[in-house]
């Protein structure tokens, strides 16, 4: 495997964790932590790739 | 059983879900252990380990010794791979070749793919830290194990 892929496939795992785990701590019933994991992931890998994309233009300037 | 007993706190940042076992939420306590032991075990895979951290005299060490840290709130697998790198180590100076588990252990620092194994070591004690936390807050108060919005919203409806 690429390191790419692995990169790409760690920040997919690594988000979900952190998402789900948060998930965990605020709601007991597993419908709140589901909704509140896929809520939180969506964020966080928004807020990752807008982070990459502004890594990569200041690293072009 | 509202009352936090230590051993819950500490057994909990010694094995992922330990305190939530004692208090008889067995789901939980296996979902978390799964989950937070299943990131660290991805890490070694991937080469990372929990090594001593570096004291740099122009500040660089902030960084290793902030890592360091994260890296033990995984309690007893984070302690055994710190010290198999520091046993590994020895071995190694004393010319002797250590065995299997060690080097599972302690990992390979110039391997590629080191410090994206220790960024997953990294992420599973942090969130062994805050699954601690969330303990303590769950059944600090008389909460009894409920989640802090849940007790808000229990408490919202008695008024």
């Amino acid at each position: 495997m690429t390191m790419g892929i692995l990169n790409t496939v760690s920040l997919l795992y690594l988000s979900f964790i952190v998402a789900f785990i948060l998930g965990m701590n605020d709601h007991d019933k597993p419908r709140g932590v589901v909704a509140a994991t896929v809520r939180r992931w969506l964020k966080l890998l928004v807020a990752l790739v807008v982070i990459g994309i502004v890594v990569r233009i200041l690293s072009h300037v | 059983m509202g009352e936090i007993v230590l051993l819950d706190i500490i057994g909990g940042w010694f094995v992922p879900g330990l305190g939530y076992f004692r208090r008889r939420r067995y789901f939980r306590a296996f979902i978390l252990f799964i989950v937070i032991e299943g990131t660290f075990f991805i890490g070694l895979c991937l080469k990372g380990s929990v090594a001593p951290p570096m004291i740099d005299a122009s500040g660089g060490g902030i960084i290793s010794m902030l890592s360091f840290i994260i890296q033990l709130g995984n309690g007893l697998v984070s302690m055994a791979s710190l010290t198999s790198v520091l046993w590994a180590r020895h071995l190694l100076s004393a010319n002797m070749m250590p065995g299997s588990l060690i080097v599972f252990l302690s990992g390979k620092q110039t391997d590629a793919m080191y410090e994206l194994g220790g960024f997953y070591l990294l992420v599973s004690g942090a969130m062994n830290y805050f699954v601690v936390t969330n303990f303590y807050d769950r059944y600090k108060a008389g909460r009894d194990g409920r989640s802090i919005i849940e007790h808000q919203a229990e408490q919202g409806s008695k008024r």
